[in-house]
């Protein structure tokens, strides 16, 4: 083979131990959050700084090698996992927070800095971080830019791509450009706009602008019970139409409330069909106002049981359940998938119910979870990998969730990302005109399509289908899933 | 077989139209309410038929419940604020020039976002999806009509302040949120801009969630708004008194010259730069000593700043970006001076990443490009 050769000339462009492409350290870049798929690469490099980075991709220019950037390898749709004859560049060491400008809420950092950390670096100054994917504590913020992460606070925040304001790439040609500015306002073209959310298949971000928010000064969570999923939905509506903008709405139905229950006793209202957590965040002169219009509406609403946090405990409390379903999981049933769809939040009761049928004909139960305020669904679907054929059977019930989702006029991914788990679904989005376009602006910033193949577009091989269980990390409960 | 520009615009009715349009000319420039460029200044340079999108125009699809709407991008502002405040609703942004005549489309492609802009974000930031035609006749729809999706390329967000050089807008898909309850404004006068920067950085990190945060440079006053309860403004602004000094109420009617862009004269240049308190100061700075030639006003908390400058005036100011290495666009323009120009500090050129998206939407160059200029250098056209 001739790939080792052309390796030894990559090791010696840079410091020594930073390629790797011994079998124990090539297995844990195997596969992402997604564990039913994976994928061995042809090496590893772990670069120490951006200038690494660049000559590791231009090298792989040099010599048409395929690359795949990766972060804690969070992803849920199979991003970050390897492609064949390929090699995984590791951000992890571009760990530094390069700038931090309180007075213009600006940070500059690596693509390896982890999301929290940047939140917790702005706290001395009165900022934060405002994207909180659910594995904020791991993942990083070259992933979520990857990835255009979300979090439960998307509604009134938006996505990563609302707070990345500059960036200094290198793309996969080997170019490396400068976009937008360290001031929230850019002049000319949004470029750092459109590599959020690229999949990696632009290039590599060495350096993102991210714009920082003074965090709410006070929060007013609510859990309200219903009987039925339909009443939590109406309750989502109404609070909606009384002009209300809450920081959050999530609602659990009864088989994630029994996980939550089950993993922290977060003492959500007995015998619930389903739960809302509405979460209010403002000015304690603010607040005041606001409280009493939720007040009012929930009192409009169905709920047999209202539970207002008195204080931050039992707010975390709350929030704790919420968080544990994915992981939580594991004691419903031995396997599980997560989807990520979204559909207009009109059409949420109607959405689930169509769930529902096709989880009945199926076979396979499904705990719905979704982030309610931006209609964004994550059913989890339960099965068992001993059983033979119960995997492909998840994997086909995944799929028609999201052609239900799409039926419904809404998206395959609100925060996941398309990846390779949802690829072939991204035609039944976009037209093909469209995804012509798509292909031609990738070429744009990377002529041999070295980054990240096979990803988002449904040209590329699929790999072998296998269950692995839960991430390494899920398992430990270090992250959980949104 | 390219057709002669016309000295009229075209005004497309439908897609159709609109494609056909395209398609007869060889050079275009779409223009929609022309409050920023009318395009006639660009055809001393060149022959371009000007392509008008106010027959194209309304909301087509509109859920309050979903807080999206869709519209066509000839559609004005003002129609859609007017529509979205029946369900009290807004655009956050306060893009500017609705009472104008602004379009959506405009507002896109010049990205233009007002005082707003500074507590949920901008225009870019508010774009959910967009269809449009490419300069080789393409009908793309793209994005989507939900408040989330991460699905494909964002390319919406590509033509943000696009200058109108890559494609023709038809549709577009927003996010709106509800509006405020009320809103109550509040001055404070400082002593110097350094003073005014130091407050405005305060201000802007505090927990008192101001919806914008704009400061008026030759009066040295920094403006706050709130989007609360008369009483809980009142709480607010006792609190800022407390730290700040004297905090002074303002009729909301003082935010119509920002987002007319009345700084003060509007005969006058209007150059909007991307600042940081530090180059806002030095900007503020600049004006006093052009004094009365020359004035500025920014928005959210440092990063708009709009420069009002008397033409004989603009080279002076040209240098003055140049050293402090400031991107600009040229909002109202002058005699050989295009609205819609872009200036680049001397040494920085266009990106060859620009040229290479310009060649992917338009390869035939269809779409007139903006006028490009150096600090140190004269306009010209591509």
């Amino acid at each position: 083979m001739q790939q080792p050769a052309v390796l030894s000339e990559l090791r010696e462009q840079l410091r020594a131990g930073t390629v790797t492409t011994d079998d124990a350290s090539l297995a844990a870049f195997e596969s992402d959050g997604l564990t039913a798929f994976r994928q061995r690469p042809l090496a590893v490099v772990i670069p120490a700084d951006s200038n690494e980075v660049i000559e590791t991709v231009r090298w792989c220019n040099r010599h048409s090698i395929p690359f795949v950037a990766r972060g804690s390898g969070t992803s849920l749709s199979g991003g970050a996992m390897p492609v064949a004859e390929g090699i995984v560049i590791s951000l992890n060491r571009l760990n530094r927070i390069l700038q931090l400008d309180p007075d213009n809420r600006c940070a500059v950092v690596q693509p390896g800095v982890v999301n929290l950390q940047v939140s917790e670096a702005a706290k001395p100054h009165g900022l934060m971080y405002a994207p909180d994917p659910s594995s904020q504590k791991i993942c990083t913020i070259g992933g979520n830019v990857a990835f255009n992460a979300g979090g439960a606070h998307c509604l009134k925040y938006g996505m990563t791509s609302n707070h990345v304001i500059g960036m200094k790439v290198v793309t996969a040609g080997g170019d490396v450009v400068s976009f937008g500015s360290n001031s929230l306002e850019a002049v000319g073209q949004n470029y750092a706009g459109v590599f959020c959310g690229s999949e990696g298949l632009f290039g590599i971000a060495i350096e993102i602008s991210l714009r920082l928010l003074p965090p709410p000064e006070c929060f007013h969570t609510v859990l309200a019970g219903f009987h039925s999923l339909k009443a939590a939905g109406d309750a989502v509506s109404l609070i909606i139409e009384s002009g209300l903008l809450p920081g959050a709405m999530e609602i659990m139905e009864s088989l994630a409330i029994e996980a939550a229950e089950a993993a922290t006793a977060c003492g959500y209202p007995s015998g619930a069909a389903a739960v809302l957590i509405v979460e209010l965040e403002g000015t304690r002169e603010g607040l005041v106002d606001e409280r009493s219009r939720l007040d009012q509406v929930l009192r409009q609403t169905e709920a047999f049981e209202t539970v207002i946090a008195k204080d931050s405990g039992q707010r975390e409390l709350i929030w704790a359940g919420r968080k544990s379903v994915f992981s939580a999981a594991g004691k419903l049933s031995p396997d599980f998938l997560v989807q990520d769809g979204v559909v207009p939040r009109r059409r949420l009761g109607e959405t689930l119910e169509r769930i529902q049928s096709i989880s009945n004909r199926s076979g396979l139960r499904v705990a719905n979870v979704f982030h309610a305020g931006d209609g964004n669904l994550h059913p989890l679907i339960l099965f068992d990998d001993s059983i033979d054929g119960d995997l492909e059977r998840a994997e086909q019930l995944a799929g028609e969730i999201l052609q239900v989702c799409i039926e419904m006029g809404g998206s395959i991914t609100g925060e996941h990302g398309v990846g390779i788990e949802k690829r072939d679904f991204l035609p039944q989005m976009y037209d093909q005109e469209t995804l012509e376009l798509m292909h031609r602006i990738r070429a744009v910033f990377d002529p041999q399509t070295l980054a990240n193949p096979g990803k988002m577009f449904p040209d590329g091989e699929a790999p072998a289908l296998s269950n692995h269980g839960l991430h390494p990390l899920e398992q430990a409960g270090v992250i959980q899933r949104e | 077989m390219s057709s002669d520009p016309s000295n009229e615009p075209c005004k497309p009715e439908s897609d159709k139209e609109l494609r056909e349009a395209l398609l007869s000319y060889a050079r275009i420039r779409l223009v929609g309410g022309s409050t920023k460029s009318d395009g006639r200044s660009e055809r001393e340079y060149a022959p371009i038929q000007l392509v008008s999108t106010q027959a194209m125009r309304g909301i087509t699809e509109y859920q309050p419940s979903e807080f999206v709407f869709t519209a066509y991008a000839g559609t004005r502002l003002d129609e859609i604020t007017e529509i979205l405040s029946e369900h009290r609703q807004y655009l956050p942004f306060d893009p500017p020039l609705a009472r104008a005549g602004a379009t959506l489309g405009g507002t896109v492609a010049m990205a233009m976002s007002g005082s707003g802009r500074f507590r949920f974000g901008g225009v870019r930031d508010f774009i959910l999806g967009a269809d449009f035609l490419t300069g080789d006749g393409k009908w793309i729809r793209s994005g989507g009509k939900v408040v989330k999706n991460a699905a494909g390329f964002d390319l919406p967000k590509l033509l943000v302040g696009s200058f109108g050089q890559l494609a023709a807008m038809t549709l577009l898909t927003f996010k709106v949120f509800p509006a405020p309850v009320e809103r109550h404004s509040f001055r404070i006068e400082c002593e110097s801009h350094q003073e005014a920067c130091e407050r405005i950085a305060r201000l802007a990190r505090g927990r008192w969630e101001f919806d914008a945060i704009d400061y008026r440079g030759r009066a040295k006053e920094i403006w706050l708004r709130l989007g609360t309860s008369l009483q809980s403004a009142t709480q607010i602004a006792d609190d800022i008194q407390s730290q700040f000094g004297d905090v002074v109420a303002m009729d909301n009617a003082v935010w119509r010259d920002v987002e007319d862009l009345r700084f003060p004269e509007a005969d006058w240049m209007l150059i909007k730069t991307s600042t940081r308190l530090g180059e806002m100061r030095e900007l503020a700075t600049w004006c006093d000593e052009q004094a009365p030639f020359s004035a500025m006003h920014n928005s959210s908390a440092g990063a708009i700043t709009w420069v009002n400058i008397a033409s004989s005036h603009w080279l002076a100011l040209k240098k003055q970006l140049d050293a402090l290495r400031l991107p600009a666009t040229i909002i109202r323009g002058s005699q050989g001076v295009a609205a819609g120009t872009l200036v680049f500090p001397s040494g920085v050129e266009e990106d060859s990443i620009a040229q290479k998206m310009k060649q992917v939407f338009d390869p035939d160059h269809r779409f007139a490009t903006v006028a490009t200029m150096n600090h140190q250098a004269d306009a010209s056209t591509h």
